[in-house]
């Protein structure tokens, strides 16, 4: 099973996150998974400007000619995706969300009913499963996390995947480790 | 009254969301004595000022395209600037936008997204209702509109209804500073579709309506024959 974490954890943030982030993947590549991943932070990352240049001019491919050539290859071929990044004004850090917004070339332009809804189709035959790990911030409270979670649950709706858990940088990594290798 | 409004399209200028915001803006300006002041949150560079535009603001909006089921990454990025600059210690006196500004303070949101159902915005107008909790402004509401991404391939008579909504809710928004509940509603449509719709959205997916506009931008761009292309796939 092969496991990214997109972490989205600013330069200026918080540098225990990048540790703990560091022991997850050290505790999956002992437990020989493989595993990888990506300090957004240190990337080159253009924001997503709605061009739609990956759907109706060079399909599957942004105009953008940088990293997130890279994150797009290993996404495209993991079972697992984390989403990781501490809370800043209730939601994930702009550095993952400006990665969220790139994985679009992961889709079709064109949309059909799933679970009763719109939704696009998938442009790879699967999407990996979806996790959301994430470290509080001063004045989260459970509406928050509530808040994130809905957010990525539909998130998982559109690449129609799973959301397998969110959680909080509060629990053990061994912990969280465990949950990505129970499936 | 002056509206500050903060629109967080990444394409900006030839957005949809600056059409919209548009509209409001014109019905809003109609009544005397107002003013209405528009920034692009796609000039990033300029956030840090912007910033400090919206902290001295009365009546703001922010507005923006739905992005993978949230705010644009350019908008989350602004909303980080906002955050209180003086970090208080323990024990100190409460921060002024916790108390004093609560009451003076307001900020409407408008949400729009190519999805042609309601739904897909619940998400994000929750946060957002959150986040004008967090920055002690009072929220004046979240204006939800679905199916907006055709507004400007479509003929003016498909598009004048919706215009016409937007400039009447801004236009009570500029004579009573709130939001028009039953525009609201309209604008927002269906949460999702009810059964009797699934027939017809099969029917014009089998006759190609459905694709028809994604189509015909690949065949212009001479792409058509690539459109399932997978240049990521590990070979």
């Amino acid at each position: 099973m092969k496991t990214i974490i997109l972490n989205g954890n600013p330069a200026t943030g918080r540098p225990d996150f990048n540790g703990y982030l560091d022991r997850l993947l050290d505790t999956l590549l002992r437990q020989s998974q493989e595993a990888r991943i990506f300090n957004l932070a240190e990337m080159k990352l253009h924001y997503c400007t709605g061009c739609w240049t990956c759907w109706w001019k060079t399909p599957g491919k942004c105009v953008f000619r940088d990293d997130m050539d890279l994150v797009l290859t290993e996404i495209a071929g993991a079972d697992r995706l984390v989403f990781a990044s501490p809370l800043s004004m209730g939601f994930v850090h702009s550095t993952l969300k400006r990665v969220m917004d790139r994985m679009i070339p992961l889709l079709l332009p064109y949309v059909d009913l799933y679970q009763g809804e719109c939704h696009h189709y998938l442009r790879y035959e699967k999407s990996p499963w979806f996790d959301v790990l994430i470290e509080k911030e001063r004045d989260t409270d459970p509406e928050d996390l509530e808040i994130i979670n809905t957010c990525f649950q539909r998130l998982s709706l559109n690449y129609r995947t799973r959301l397998l858990f969110t959680k909080t940088s509060e629990v053990s990594v061994e912990e969280v480790a465990h949950e990505i290798n129970r499936i | 009254m002056k509206l500050t409004a903060f629109n967080g399209s990444p394409r900006g200028e030839s957005s949809n969301t600056k059409i919209l915001m548009g509209h409001f803006a014109k019905g809003f300006e109609t009544i005397p004595g107002n003013s209405f002041e528009g920034y692009d949150l796609k000039k990033i560079e300029e956030h840090s000022r912007y910033a400090e535009i919206f902290r001295q603001s009365e009546t703001v909006l922010l507005a923006f395209p739905l992005y993978t089921d949230a705010m644009p990454g350019i908008v989350k990025a602004f909303i980080e600037k906002l955050t209180p600059k003086e970090v208080s210690s323990p024990g100190a006196p409460e921060p002024l936008h916790k108390k004093d500004a609560c009451a003076r303070k307001r900020i409407i949101f408008l949400v729009q997204s190519g999805f042609p159902e309601a739904v897909h915005c619940e998400a994000v107008e929750k946060y957002l209702k959150k986040l004008a909790r967090r920055l002690g402004y009072e929220c004046g509401g979240v204006i939800i509109k679905a199916g907006a991404e055709g507004i400007q391939a479509m003929p003016p008579q498909m598009t004048c209804k919706l215009f016409k909504q937007f400039y009447a809710l801004g236009e009570i928004f500029g004579k009573s500073g709130k939001l028009d509940e039953g525009l609201l509603k309209k604008l927002r449509g269906k949460r999702r579709f009810s059964l009797v719709i699934f027939p017809l959205f099969y029917l014009m997916k089998w006759v190609g309506l459905m694709d028809f506009y994604w189509n015909q931008k690949l065949k212009e761009n001479g792409a058509f024959e690539r459109r399932f292309d997978r240049p990521y796939s590990v070979k």
